[in-house]
This record gives C-alpha cells, sequence and structure tokens, in this order.
C-alpha cells in the first residue's frame, strides 16, 4: 500500500510541475503575432488537417522573409514585401496535436489562447474542430476552421469571431447541381448518400434542392449508405430498377466508404456519370476502381494540372515542393495559405491584432482573391457560398483531368440553415 | 490499545472515502495554485471520467458483472441536459422534434443536471428490469446492444439530437472545482452505497451467487438497483461533459470511451472505489506525461522527445501490462487501509467483506 | 422475382462474410471467454499487408501484385502469425483472468495494433486494387452478380465445412469442442489448454485472412479503422446464433446478414440507417428469452 502512496504522490508532483512549466507570454508591441494550431498532427484527421497546416507553416515564412504571394493581385505573380506586419512584427505559430480527440481539441484550444495567440485555427471538421473553436469564441480570439464546410462553423453555430475558410457543403451541391446541369446537360439525377457525417448531408441537401430548381432537371431517386458498410449491394440492386437510367449518379460521402462504394458500382456494370464534391479529394484512392470513367469532380481548387495553374498556385506549389519534397495530394492545401494572407490583410486593414477589430475587416472581404480563390465575408456568412469550384474528370487514365472553373449563379443562402430538417 | 472512540470509528468506516477524497483535494489544489488552465482542463476532464468510471463501478464492482455498455447512459444524460438547458430560440430551431414543454425549458444547471441524471437512471432501470435475470455473461452482452441501440437511435434521432451533428450552446458553467464537488459527491453515494444492506448483499452474491442467494439474498432486484444507481452517477458524468465541453456529439459517445473508462476501472482494480479512482488517476497522468514527452519534456539537462503518435502506443502497451502483472488491478479489490494501527474487526464484519475479492482472479491455470 | 433472388444473393454473400467472422470471434469466445476485439485487427492487417509499409499517400502495392496462388498463401501466413503473437504476447500470461480483464486485454491489443498502423501508414486511406476481376458482375442463373458474392459464398461453405469436419474428425478437433463447450472439465480430462488455445488462434486467423480478402476485393480501400464495424456485427452474431456454439455462430452471422439486407430493402429512406438498432434491439430480445441463442447444442443448452 505504501507504494502506491508513493506512486501517487509521485504522479501528483509530475502534474505540478508539467502545471508550472506551462506557457506564460506577454504580448507588447514589437513582439511576435502569434498564430495558433489546433490540430490534429498525429491521428486520422491528419489527413484533412495536414496540407493546410503545412501551407500555414509556408505562409508565415513567407511573410516573415517579405515574400508573401500578395492577395490582391490576381493574375500577376506579386509579393508583399513587407517583412512581417504592422510594422515589422514576426508571425509565429504555436501548435497543439488535438490528436482528434474532442477532449483533447478542448485543451489544446485553451492552450493555444494561453499561448497569446489571437488568431488560431482548428480543426477541419465542426464536430472534431468544435471543441477547441468554442474555447476561442469563449476567449474572444479569431478561430478559423482550416476546411470545414458545416455552415453551422461561424456565428450562426459557434460564435461571432469564429470563421471557416471552405466553402458550405450545401453551397457545393448548388455548384456541382448548376455544373451538371449547364456544362454536361445532365437532366435526370440520382443521389446516393453515405450518411454517417454532417457534411455529406449537407451536400446532399444542397444539391437535391438546387437541382430541383433547375430548368427540365428531375431527382429520380436517391439512396442512403453508411461509410463504413462491407457492401452496398443491396443498394445497387435498387438502382439498376429505375429505369431509364438517370444522367448522373451524385455520390455524397468522402474516403474510404466513398471510394468503396464507387468500387462497387462500376464493378456491377453500371456506368452512369458520377459527380463528386471536395470530400473525394484527389486521386490517391484511384487504384481502388481502375479504369475509373465519366467520373466528375468538382473540389476548391487546381493542385494537378500543371497547365492550367494560376500564377500564384505555381509560386506556391514551387516552394511547396522545395519544402517538402512531393507535390500536395489535393487542393485543401492552398486553404491554408489563404488564412494567413487574410489574416495579413486584415492586420493591414485593421491597423491592430486586436480580435474584435479583426473580424471586422474579414466581415468586409469581398472577392478578395487569395490563393484559394475569391473569398467573401459578411457579418452573418463565415463561410464561402459562392466560391468558384475547379471541376475535374477522369476518363479511363486514372488521373484527373482539368475541365473548368466555375460560379455558380445563384449563392446558397445561410438562412436556410434554420430550416434544414 | 484503547477501545475506539465513537469519532475514530466513523473516522475508520469512511477512511476509504475520505483517503481518496483527500487524494483528490491535494492534486485540485496544487492544480489551481498551479494557475495553469490547461492542467487545470486536464484534471477536470479526467474527473469527469472520474466520475463515470465510478459509475461503472458501482454496478461492475459490486455485482462483479461485467458492464460493457455504460457509456449509453453518459450519452443520455449529456442530451437530456442540452434539452433543458439550451436556449429556447435555439432549440426551436434546431431540435424541432422536442416536446413543446422541453423547447421552452431553461432549466438551472442543477435541477437540470439531478433530471438529466434521473432520465438516465429511468432508462438502465428499464433495461435493468428487463435483462438481469440471465446469466452473468448474458447481461454484460445485453448491456452492450442495448449501447449500441441507443448509439444507433441517437445518431439518426435528427429533430432530437441533431443525428450526426453536433449540438452547441449547451452553458460551460463547468471547471475543475465544479466537477470536483461532483466527484464527492459521487463517490460518496458509491462508497455508502456498498456498506449498505444493498451494497453489501450484492457483494456477497459476487462472491458466491449460490450461497448469497440461500441467505436470502434476491440477486435479481439487487442487481437492478446497482444498475439504476450506476445509471444516475454515469448520467451526471454525462451532463458535466456536456457543460464542460459545450459540444455534443453522438459519436463521442462510442467503443473508444468505452474503452478508456474500462480500462481505467479495470487497470485501477474493478473491486474497489480506490481501484476505481487509482485506475483513473493513473492513466490521466500517464497520458499526460506521454503528451508532455511528445511535444519534448526537458528533465534535467535532457530533451526527452517521443515521436508523435507514439502516446497511444506505449499506453496501451502499458494498460496490456498491468494486466499481465496484476490481472487484479493495482489496488487488487482493496481499499486504502487506516494508517494508524490494524483493522480491527468491527461488528457484523463488514471491513471484511469490503477487503475480499483481491484473490479471485487468477483461477484456472 | 429476380429482383427477390438478387437481393436473396445480396443478403447471403454479407451473411457469408458476417458468418466467417462471427466464427473466428466465437471460436475464441468459447474457449476462453474473451471477446476478441483484436479479431478485427487481424482483418485489417491483412489488408495493410498488400501494399508497401510507408505513409506515402499513394500506396505502392507489395503482396497484392503477386498472384493469386502466392498472394493467398501469404496473407493467410501473416494473419496467422499474428494471431498466434498476439495469443503468445497478450492472451496467454491472462489465462483464467476475468471477463473484464480479458475484454480490456483484447481493447489494448487493438488499441495498440491501429496505432502502429496509424505511425506507420498513417491515418490517410489507402487504395489497393486486388481481384478486381472477381468485383465484376457475372451472369448467373439469370441474375447478375458480382462473382466476390460467389466466392464469399463458396469460401464460407468451405470453410465452413472444413472446420466441421476438422472438429468431429480429428483428435484436436475432439479436444477443441471439447473445450469450446466446457473449458475446465475438457483441460481435467487431459487436454491440452495451450495447444488447443493456440490452434483456435491460428484458426481464427486464417478465418480473418480470407474475410480480409474478401473484403478488400469487394471495397479497394484500407483505413486502420475498417473493421470495427464488421467486428461487432460479427460478436452479435455469435450471440444470436449461441455463445459457445460454433454452428450456431456461423448461422448467426448469416442471420444477421439476411436481415440487415432484407431491412435495407424494406425500410423507407429516413429509417434505413437505423437497421443496425433492430438489429440489436433483436440481440436483446434474444438474450433475455434464450440467453442459450437461437442455435442450441445439446451441450450448450445443459451447459448455461
Amino acid at each position: 500500500m505504501r507504494k502506491i502512496t508513493v506512486l501517487i504522490s509521485a504522479l501528483a508532483l509530475v502534474l505540478t510541475l508539467s502545471a508550472l512549466s506551462g506557457p506564460q507570454k506577454a504580448n507588447a508591441e514589437g513582439d511576435p503575432i502569434i498564430i495558433g494550431q489546433a490540430l490534429d498532427f498525429s491521428n486520422w484527421m491528419l489527413t484533412y488537417d495536414g496540407q493546410p497546416q503545412r501551407a500555414m507553416e509556408i505562409a508565415v515564412e513567407d511573410v516573415n522573409a517579405g515574400q508573401l504571394i500578395d492577395a490582391d493581385t490576381l493574375g500577376v505573380p506579386q509579393v508583399n514585401e513587407n517583412k512581417g506586419v504592422l510594422g515589422g512584427r514576426k508571425l509565429e505559430i504555436i501548435m497543439c496535436d488535438t490528436k482528434a480527440d474532442r477532449e483533447q481539441g478542448a485543451k489544446c484550444g485553451a492552450e493555444v489562447v494561453q499561448g497569446g495567440a489571437k488568431f488560431a485555427a482548428f480543426s477541419c471538421d465542426y464536430d472534431m474542430g468544435g471543441p477547441a473553436a468554442l474555447q476561442y469564441a469563449a476567449a474572444g480570439i479569431v478561430g478559423v476552421s482550416v476546411c470545414g464546410s458545416d455552415p453551422k462553423i461561424g456565428v450562426q453555430g459557434i460564435g461571432p469571431t469564429i470563421f471557416t475558410m471552405s466553402t458550405a457543403a450545401n453551397a457545393q451541391g448548388y455548384v456541382l447541381a448548376e455544373w451538371g446541369h449547364a456544362r454536361q446537360g445532365w437532366r435526370r439525377a440520382y443521389s446516393l448518400l453515405d450518411n454517417s457525417i454532417e457534411y455529406d448531408k449537407s451536400l446532399c441537401i444542397g444539391f437535391n434542392e438546387r437541382w430541383q430548381e433547375l430548368e427540365g432537371a428531375e431527382l429520380v431517386g436517391q439512396d442512403v449508405f453508411k461509410q463504413d458498410d462491407p457492401s452496398i449491394a443491396a443498394q445497387i440492386t435498387a438502382y439498376k430498377e429505375i429505369d431509364p437510367e438517370p444522367d448522373v449518379m451524385m455520390i455524397c460521402s468522402y474516403i474510404p466508404g466513398g471510394a468503396s462504394a464507387l468500387r462497387q458500382i462500376r464493378a456491377a456494370g453500371i456506368e452512369t456519370p458520377v459527380l463528386t464534391s471536395e470530400s473525394f479529394a484527389g486521386q490517391f484512392w484511384m487504384d481502388s476502381v481502375p479504369g475509373l470513367e465519366n467520373y466528375y469532380h468538382g473540389t476548391h481548387g487546381n493542385v494537378f494540372s500543371p497547365e492550367n495553374f494560376t500564377p500564384q498556385e505555381k509560386v506556391f506549389l514551387e516552394r511547396y515542393e522545395a519544402k517538402y519534397g512531393e507535390m500536395p495530394p489535393s487542393s485543401h492545401v492552398y486553404l491554408g495559405y489563404s488564412m494567413v494572407q487574410a489574416y495579413v490583410k486584415a492586420l493591414e486593414q485593421a491597423g491592430t491584432d486586436d480580435p474584435m477589430s479583426i473580424v471586422g475587416a474579414m466581415e468586409t472581404f469581398t472577392d478578395v482573391p487569395l490563393l484559394i480563390g475569391a473569398t467573401t465575408w459578411t457579418a452573418d456568412t463565415h463561410i464561402q457560398n459562392r466560391r468558384p469550384f475547379t471541376f475535374f474528370e477522369v476518363q479511363g487514365k486514372g488521373h484527373l483531368e482539368f475541365i473548368e472553373k466555375f460560379r455558380a449563379e445563384k449563392a446558397w443562402d445561410i438562412s436556410k440553415l434554420k430550416a434544414w430538417d | 490499545m484503547q477501545a475506539m472512540g465513537p469519532i475514530e470509528k466513523q473516522l475508520r468506516r469512511f477512511w476509504p472515502f475520505a483517503s481518496l477524497a483527500l487524494i483528490l483535494l491535494i492534486i485540485v489544489v496544487v492544480v489551481d495554485a498551479s494557475g495553469s488552465i490547461l492542467m487545470q482542463r486536464t484534471v477536470a476532464d479526467g474527473l469527469i471520467k472520474l466520475i463515470v468510471v465510478v459509475g461503472i463501478y458501482i454496478f461492475m464492482g459490486n455485482s462483479g458483472v461485467l458492464s460493457f455498455g455504460s457509456i449509453v447512459y453518459m450519452m443520455i444524460g449529456a442530451y437530456a441536459t442540452a434539452w433543458m438547458t439550451l436556449l429556447p430560440n435555439l432549440k426551436r430551431f434546431t431540435l424541432p422534434g422536442l416536446p413543446g414543454f422541453l423547447i421552452e425549458a431553461q432549466l438551472d444547471p442543477f435541477v437540470s443536471l439531478i433530471l438529466a441524471a434521473l432520465l438516465a437512471a429511468a432508462v438502465a432501470f428499464v433495461l435493468a428490469l428487463a435483462i438481469m435475470r440471465t446469466n452473468p455473461i448474458a447481461i454484460s452482452i445485453a448491456t452492450f446492444a442495448a449501447m449500441a441501440m441507443g448509439y444507433t437511435i441517437y445518431n439518426n434521432w435528427e429533430r432530437v439530437t441533431l443525428g450526426t451533428s453536433s449540438i452547441i450552446g449547451l452553458p460551460m458553467y463547468v471547471d475543475m472545482w465544479v466537477v470536483f464537488y461532483w466527484a464527492l459527491v459521487v463517490m460518496a453515494i458509491a462508497y455508502i452505497y456498498q456498506i449498505s444492506r444493498f451494497g453489501l448483499a450484492l457483494r456477497a452474491s459476487r462472491e458466491d451467487e449460490v450461497a448469497a442467494r440461500a441467505f436470502g439474498v434476491n440477486v435479481y432486484i439487487q442487481r437492478v438497483i446497482a444498475f439504476t444507481l450506476s445509471g444516475f452517477v454515469v448520467g451526471i458524468g454525462g451532463v458535466l461533459h456536456g457543460h464542460f465541453l459545450g459540444i455534443l456529439t453522438v459519436n463521442a459517445f462510442w467503443i473508444q470511451l468505452t474503452f478508456i473508462t474500462l480500462a481505467m476501472l479495470v487497470v485501477g482494480g474493478q473491486n474497489s472505489l480506490a481501484g476505481a479512482v487509482v485506475g483513473v488517476i493513473v492513466i490521466t497522468a500517464a497520458t499526460e506525461i506521454f503528451r508532455q514527452m511528445e511535444k519534448g519534456a526537458e528533465i534535467g539537462s535532457t530533451l526527452i522527445q517521443l515521436p508523435l503518435g507514439v502516446q497511444e502506443v506505449i499506453l496501451g502497451v502499458l494498460m496490456l501490462a498491468i494486466m499481465i502483472f496484476r490481472p487484479a488491478g493495482i489496488m487488487g479489490g482493496r481499499e486504502i487501509p487506516w494508517p494508524f494501527g490494524p483493522p480491527k474487526p468491527i461488528r457484523g464484519g463488514r471491513s471484511r467483506t469490503l477487503e475480499t475479492g483481491a484473490g479471485k482472479a487468477r483461477t484456472g491455470d | 422475382m429476380t429482383f427477390v433472388l438478387q437481393i436473396a444473393i445480396d443478403a447471403i454473400s454479407l451473411g457469408s462474410m458476417y458468418s466467417l467472422t462471427a466464427l473466428g470471434i466465437g471460436l475464441i469466445f468459447g474457449i476462453l471467454r474473451l471477446i476478441n476485439f483484436a479479431h478485427g485487427d487481424f482483418i485489417t492487417i491483412g489488408a495493410y499487408a498488400l501494399i508497401v509499409p510507408a505513409a506515402a499517400v499513394v500506396a505502392t502495392p507489395f503482396i497484392g501484385t503477386w498472384p493469386a496462388f502466392f498472394l493467398i498463401p501469404a496473407i493467410i501466413s501473416i494473419v496467422i502469425v499474428i494471431a498466434l503473437l498476439t495469443e503468445f504476447i497478450a492472451f496467454r500470461p491472462l489465462r483464467g483472468a476475468n471477463m473484464a480483464s480479458l475484454l480490456i486485454a483484447s481493447f489494448a491489443v487493438s488499441y495498440v495494433f491501429q496505432h502502429i498502423i496509424i505511425l506507420i501508414y498513417t491515418g490517410r486511406p489507402k487504395a489497393v486494387n486486388v481481384g478486381i476481376e472477381l468485383a465484376q458482375h457475372i451472369e448467373f442463373v439469370g441474375l447478375r452478380v458480382p462473382a466476390i458474392q460467389l466466392v464469399a459464398i463458396g469460401a464460407a461453405i468451405t470453410l465452413l465445412g472444413g472446420l466441421a469436419l476438422f472438429l468431429k474428425r480429428t483428435a484436436y478437433g475432439v479436444q477443441m469442442r471439447a473445450a469450446a463447450e466446457d473449458f475446465e472439465t475438457a483441460r481435467l480430462l487431459g487436454v491440452r489448454a495451450n495447444t488447443v488455445i493456440a490452434l483456435a488462434f491460428a484458426i481464427s486467423g486464417l478465418l480473418a485472412a480470407v474475410v480480409s480478402l474478401i473484403f478488400i476485393t469487394q471495397t479497394g480501400v484500407l483505413s486502420f479503422r475498417m473493421s470495427l464495424n464488421l467486428v461487432i456485427i460479427a460478436f452479435i452474431s455469435t450471440v444470436i446464433g449461441g455463445m459457445g456454439s460454433l454452428f450456431g455462430a456461423a448461422a448467426g452471422g448469416f442471420l444477421v446478414g439476411v436481415m440487415s439486407t432484407a431491412l435495407q430493402t424494406v425500410l423507407p429512406d429516413d429509417y434505413k440507417l437505423t437497421r443496425d438498432a433492430f438489429v440489436f434491439g433483436f440481440v436483446i430480445l434474444v438474450l433475455i428469452f434464450r440467453p442459450q441463442g437461437l442455435i442450441v447444442t445439446k451441450a450448450v443448452r445443459e451447459r448455461v
């Protein structure tokens, strides 16, 4: 029993020591401006958080070296030559590993706040990023999700200082529907929903809603499956009963389950064109569906087709490759760089790093040409609802081929958020 | 030695509880004095797990029946408190499936906590009535099946739980001290229960079910009581969890949390309250220490840094090692003994009953 | 009619996968009272063994490129070795420990496996294309079904048959059945516990490897949590069929496969995904009214 008492006292001591060594930083003029990162560095969310996280590092190095790709010069590769911001203050990143764990996420949120950050990133997803975001909101600092697409991230859901870099899932559904209707001439659509996460649901809701508004378009069927279903044979059997075959199959899912569904669909001899959104990011999964054809994909931007890079993208990707020795697997990487671009612009505009002033500056953004594309925030919409999407196709060559950038005519209205049931 | 005075007698009787409360108090005071928000959050988080683990212990430790599906009561408690404390305006839009009186309700956190825990207890009670007559293995699995069922329902019950999305907006009134007070209450409940007539009867059935029946113990009723109380306490843990994080997701109440809480209990020693508490402290501390080492911890002049992601592997191996080298857990089924003088048997032999169970784990080989 | 037949085949092939997994879990549970959550990781490891261990985003096939004649035995051997190592390192020292300790041990093993996979391969899902020919549909008595479904059904029948013969006709088989039905008595009668248990783990490894190959042929994607759901469903199946009865475990797997497919087809859209709730509810009913399981062997009935 004495051993246990000793053990417990030792633990208490260790806890105390690590408590006392916590970070304590004052923030005076001239000190670095601290950007927090409560992201997953080691668990499964790394797939989503990792790329934007790397891009943020590049952006911060760029700011400090006076070579940030300028947010205002789309079309011409220009740089912002100020070293640092607000009269030469350097940017500095502090990071905390959330390990894709909610409690740890909240802790990281608190840690980043305590570390002196007034602007901080949180995980891609509303569920996983929410706990950290709530800590930011409570402390009144600016929190930006690196790629969360749930419209509840923002004023309506978490708080007035919370933003996301991404496009609302519903708005993604809008742009996909309009593009398919206008550019591919599809009229009869079928949607297959993986009901396991909110993103998928919002995406399909947006798609179905917009599709039915379009002229001559009709939604001829829908079905659901679950991310970890080992087989979707029953859904395939039901799909084959639809006569005549739909023009397009919209799949609202993500990798791995989405790729698995697609493999089974193609193997079943169903050659209907398939349309997917950013959650099917990249082409790393395409070995799952050998000989994939008639596959259409809309996403944030282009990292695959060098001849179609914008000057901004080209400069950024060169720096990325130089630093990490590989090309990024998906365009989510642009979101991280754009976040820092947006912050620098807001800092310069506000002339201070006071969070409420930064929020005010960010809310005036109207089609600001960041690396990721035209970015608009308003007082009630802290998420993109009509940013152009980049469309790709796969026609049997096993990789994404650039088609075009396309912007929806109709913006998704965030006030619909209140009636989503 | 002199005869025990009545005060010493009571002190001795409640020492197993008081000693644990003292340990927690020391930790909380030290961490509070350190001023580190981060450590306070770590400790608060650990204490919430402690409440849940003590809740599981109330059934599992006293009955000896594995409860594999207790986390569902945490989920029920957490969602129930969300229904009662969110702003009515928010609920009208986001949770339209709630009955009208719940939509309009905005209760005091304390009242809401009690009601939410009572709901968890009521669900546990109904399940217990149905399943506690079968054999122990079937009971364990039925608790798991019930959890899986509850999980699936909450995950798809959009209009009431928001389904796969997160509920945000729970008042975040919970800090380390709030959790600490509730941890004391919960430990007191667990301890008073285990030395009560009911607890003793159930413990008797744990040691020898047939003999206990022969002495007139209605094992069915006793298990139902324990399971209901367990549901209540785990429900409290769920409520505090909700108000601590301010955000709720059904996905959080699943295998991972089941595993970590059960592991805490079993690693500490499932047959005593001290085991439950020590298990939580050890695993929370180990996790935090490894996390610090991943960030790079300076011990003396050497910097120890684990590669990212190694923490979990070490933690898993550590738990396995404890299981292998101390199959009855760290505390081996014992409470923390009275430090002043040898234990004197109290009339009725109550203290003896509390200290059995240690030698039971290794049979077979 | 064709539609119904088609659904029946969907159901039976899904049932085959559940059944093979349930058998692996049921075998160990019967002997050790261990709910082996690591069984799912055996399946996952079998699938990951197909690619080169690396963190790269695009997976490079390794064993996955070998001809089936080498590929199948290689994967089976790897998974069997992993299963035996697990038994030797983690479960053997825990002989006779109570159910909770065993469960936690298996959880811990599973946790360690998953995080090792994350360390080596990262948490990003990976693509691997194995046996795409089998994923294609073929004409079969007027139906178009994926060949893999027939393979799954065939594998289930073959392995069940083989296992039944092994259990009935060989000395080790008889010992194993005896151990599954009453471990303590069997030991008193001279059954060598460690040998029988090691054999059981080897067989469960074999079953996991086969499931792994069917799974990956069907889905083409690897992720470190790919088997969690499968294991939970399979475990539930063993309960429905009857714990301790191997035939029951297999039959329970088929039953749950048929139930899931039928519910998916019959339920209205909004409720389709609550199908699992029905399955779990059914399990509770079984446990309350027939705790010995739906399929009862004579010995089991006497024991429980």
